[in-house]
């Protein structure tokens, strides 16, 4: 659970870091395209993990190896995979992206709360926040009570 | 899977086709439309094809929705895209939690409760959405 937690931690500035540079990167009609592209390419990366670590896990490696208290066997072998990836996806990114030099703006004295605030204050964004909040909660529920569903539709 | 699979496809294609002809506006009261009927629906068939159509309806509407939502919040940043799309992602967290929560509770009332006010919430906001982002407000634009 701590792992997770920290995992979870780690990764979770990903996606909209991703998505601010896609947004920078992209002109105000070719936003959305851009947006969708990148949601296409997490998409298929969350239908091929999970089959790559279901794969992974049942592949038959034979040996073991011990380090001090970590056991390195084929169960791991999904966890490193991903490690594995992830690190390729660093590298990647050290050595391809950029930020575009028009768009490196000057942050220094920009007060994130401040920011926050200003945001806030702004009725239309603040009925915006509902509607994420709604589609993810919507997805998380389908999500989480389809199996009763499948369950009553079979019997 | 197949909600993925729908979601995957459909953003690198069909979605496009939708953003060249609908305001961003019109496209999230599509997407709320499609997933808000879906999740109604649902609640009719016991045959699994049925059930695995409307499950790809609900993944189109997803897929119509997550990144024109991405895109009208980074409308309000001016060069901190990241702090605005950061918000938007601690608010969808907030929901992937309450979501099963929420549903697990209704389950245990009724099989159809989850999804049927689920779906009249998401069919409700398009209300919501026009009056703050129709373009008599706003030219359908935040």
């Amino acid at each position: 659970m701590s792992v997770d937690f920290l995992g979870g931690s780690l990764s979770a500035a990903v996606l909209p870091v991703t998505a601010a540079f896609v947004a920078d990167l992209t002109s105000a009609s070719q936003r959305d395209k851009g947006m969708a592209w990148m949601g296409s390419a997490a998409g298929l990366g969350m239908m091929v993990g999970p089959a790559l670590g279901g794969w992974l896990a049942e592949v038959d490696f034979s040996r073991e190896y011990q380090l001090w208290v970590f056991v390195f066997d084929a169960f791991l072998m999904p966890f490193f995979t991903a490690g594995g990836l992830a690190l390729l996806a660093l590298a990647a990114t050290i050595i391809w992206v950029r930020e575009p030099p028009d768009l490196q703006a000057d942050r220094t004295g920009v007060s994130l709360m401040g920011m926050l605030s200003g945001l806030m204050a702004r009725k239309s964004f603040r009925t915006l926040l509902y509607f994420p909040f709604l589609v993810q909660f919507a997805m998380a529920l389908f999500e989480g009570t389809f199996a009763f569903l499948r369950t009553w539709a079979w019997y | 899977m197949v909600c993925g699979l729908v979601m995957a496809v459909a953003q690198g294609g069909a979605v496009s086709w939708f953003i060249d002809r609908l305001r961003d506006a019109q496209l999230v009261f599509t997407g709320f439309i499609l997933m808000g009927l879906a999740l109604i629906l649902l609640m009719i068939p016991r045959a699994m094809p049925f059930i695995v159509l409307l499950t790809a309806v609900f993944g189109f509407g997803m897929a119509l929705l997550i990144p024109i939502l991405a895109t009208m919040f980074s409308r309000y940043s001016n060069s901190s895209a990241g702090t605005v799309l950061e918000v938007q992602n601690a608010v969808n967290s907030l929901g992937q939690a309450m979501g099963p929560l929420a549903g697990g509770l209704l389950f245990t009332l009724s099989i159809h409760l989850p999804y049927l006010l689920t779906g009249l919430l998401l069919l409700g906001s398009t209300v919501l959405l026009m009056k703050e982002f129709g373009e008599k407000h706003h030219g359908g634009l935040p």
